[in-house]
């Protein structure tokens, strides 16, 4: 009874699916591209400021937590709106895409930052004395002893952070840019196959958090098999 | 002028009846995710192996995609259906569903964070299952638990303003309205974004006395679990436990 229904939907959304598969791929594409911009902006300013956050000078420090309580306090579709609506009346019109990257990460870089600052904690102070008696300048001791401890403790919780940026990009759609999410809508206003199209949408989202942290995994697992050899 | 004072005293009661709207959504829909992470935890402990696995596969699936589509899903997809909530009612219900399973993996892991050892104990003492899971169980399970709902709390707070994308009349899109009503979105989304902070820094220094306040306890039961972190080249500035969005 149920079963020819059932395949009669899938049949359905796969012919929808088929028809509008440029828009679809259009806004996948602009999907990941903000995604990824984000992302390396993200990675950057989580390492300086949580890098900083130690630093032996206090106005950096303290410059560095500001910047983390200020991002991480306000909801990042309030930095999107505030970059792409108050900013152009300070006579900085920048174009959505910009705006969008910009908005996400600075967001998810303070976040970031904590995971940097926890992971570096993580590593035992010995590691620091140890390298210290042996004559290491500060720069080899952070890229040589600390980094190399501190990054298997961060990658998981790095990709965490990665998929609910790639969440939040949803959010750019709000700001005109033509992503996955806005295409999606464009779809609908001329199909009325809603359930259908935020169906396959939600599964395109699904898919890439998969992908996002199957990459991170298979890079924790290939610095466990080097650390398992040294 | 660049940000018009008269103008932002203006509108700051708006945005303050407005922000009661945030408050309300967050609290509801925190109850909700509460008692529904609760269902989903237990769910799926005691269920069959089918029911577990489909559960997990939801729960993920629901964590792993954006809000923002789960709600537009609910607003554009119910009515097809022949449902229609308000927006209001509608938001609250995707917001819980979204944070209730955030809520059972918090759950999962207080629960996961209690040695074997303490069932098997209890059992030796002669305690029932429900007996050992109330009074021996659940007691050590609550810091966990309370500090991450109490993350999960602020960024569902953050989140709320999410909802303004499907027209529910909250902080964030009272700021919208103002600005597109004068022209000058300079003070009500400023404004907003300063609430918003302030609001979130306060909760979250409450979570941190609680958390400090739990430890305290711990410590007193068992101080060797303690684990010291230690800065590298300097002493420790403080840090809150505002989490992902």
């Amino acid at each position: 009874m149920s079963k020819p229904t059932i395949s009669a939907a899938i049949e359905f959304i796969l012919a929808l699916t088929a028809t509008h598969i440029g828009s679809l791929f259009d806004g996948l594409i602009v999907t990941i591209w903000v995604t990824a911009g984000a992302s390396a902006l993200t990675i950057t300013l989580a390492m300086l400021a949580g890098i900083a956050r130690r630093s032996e000078r206090r106005a950096v420090r303290r410059a560095a937590a500001t910047y983390v309580e200020l991002f991480r306090g306000v909801p990042v579709i309030v930095q999107l709106f505030w970059l792409y609506y108050v900013l152009p009346m300070f006579g900085v019109t920048l174009p959505a895409s910009a705006v969008a990257i910009i908005a996400l990460g600075l967001c998810f870089g303070a976040y970031g930052a904590e995971i940097v600052r926890s992971a570096r904690d993580s590593v035992a102070h010995g590691q620091v004395d140890a390298a210290c008696a042996l004559g290491m300048k500060r720069a080899p001791t952070f890229w040589l002893v600390i980094f190399p401890q501190a990054l298997p403790v961060a990658l998981p919780q790095l990709g965490n952070l990665l998929v609910d940026l790639l969440k939040s990009s949803a959010l750019v759609s709000l700001v005109t840019l033509h992503d996955l999410t806005f295409n999606a809508q464009n779809i609908i206003l001329e199909t009325q196959a809603a359930g259908s199209i935020f169906l396959v949408i939600l599964i395109f989202y699904y898919a890439l958090a998969s992908i996002i942290l199957f990459g991170i995994r298979i890079f924790e697992r290939s610095l466990n098999r080097t650390k398992g050899r040294a | 002028m660049l940000f018009d004072l008269s103008f932002a005293s203006e509108i700051l009661r708006n945005l303050a009846s407005a922000s009661a709207v945030t408050i309300q959504v967050t609290l509801a829909s925190f109850t909700l995710a509460v008692f529904f992470g609760l269902i989903l935890f237990i769910q799926s402990q005691t269920a069959g192996r089918a029911t577990t696995i489909s559960l997990r596969f939801l729960s993920d699936f629901i964590r792993s995609t954006p809000l923002l589509i789960q709600l537009y899903a609910m607003y554009f997809v119910l009515p097809e259906a022949g449902i229609r909530l308000s927006p209001m009612l509608g938001g609250v219900l995707v917001l819980g569903l979204h944070y209730g399973c955030y809520a059972a993996e918090t759950y999962r892991a207080a629960y996961f964070s209690v040695p074997e050892g303490q069932w098997e104990a209890a059992y030796a003492l002669g305690l029932s299952r429900a007996k050992t899971g109330a009074l021996v169980i659940f007691p050590q399970m609550l810091p966990t638990v309370v500090v991450g709902l109490g993350n999960s709390l602020i960024a569902l707070f953050k989140e709320s303003a999410t909802l303004s994308a499907i027209g529910v009349m909250e902080l964030l899109s009272q700021a919208k309205e103002i600005g597109s009503e004068n022209f000058r979105y300079t003070e009500p989304i400023t404004l907003a974004g300063v609430i918003y902070l302030t609001l979130s820094l306060v909760a979250a220094a409450a979570i941190s006395a609680a958390e400090r306040k739990f430890k305290r306890h711990a410590r007193s039961d068992r101080d060797h679990s303690e684990i010291h972190h230690s800065p590298n080249t300097c002493r420790k500035t403080g840090n809150s436990p505002l989490t992902n969005p």
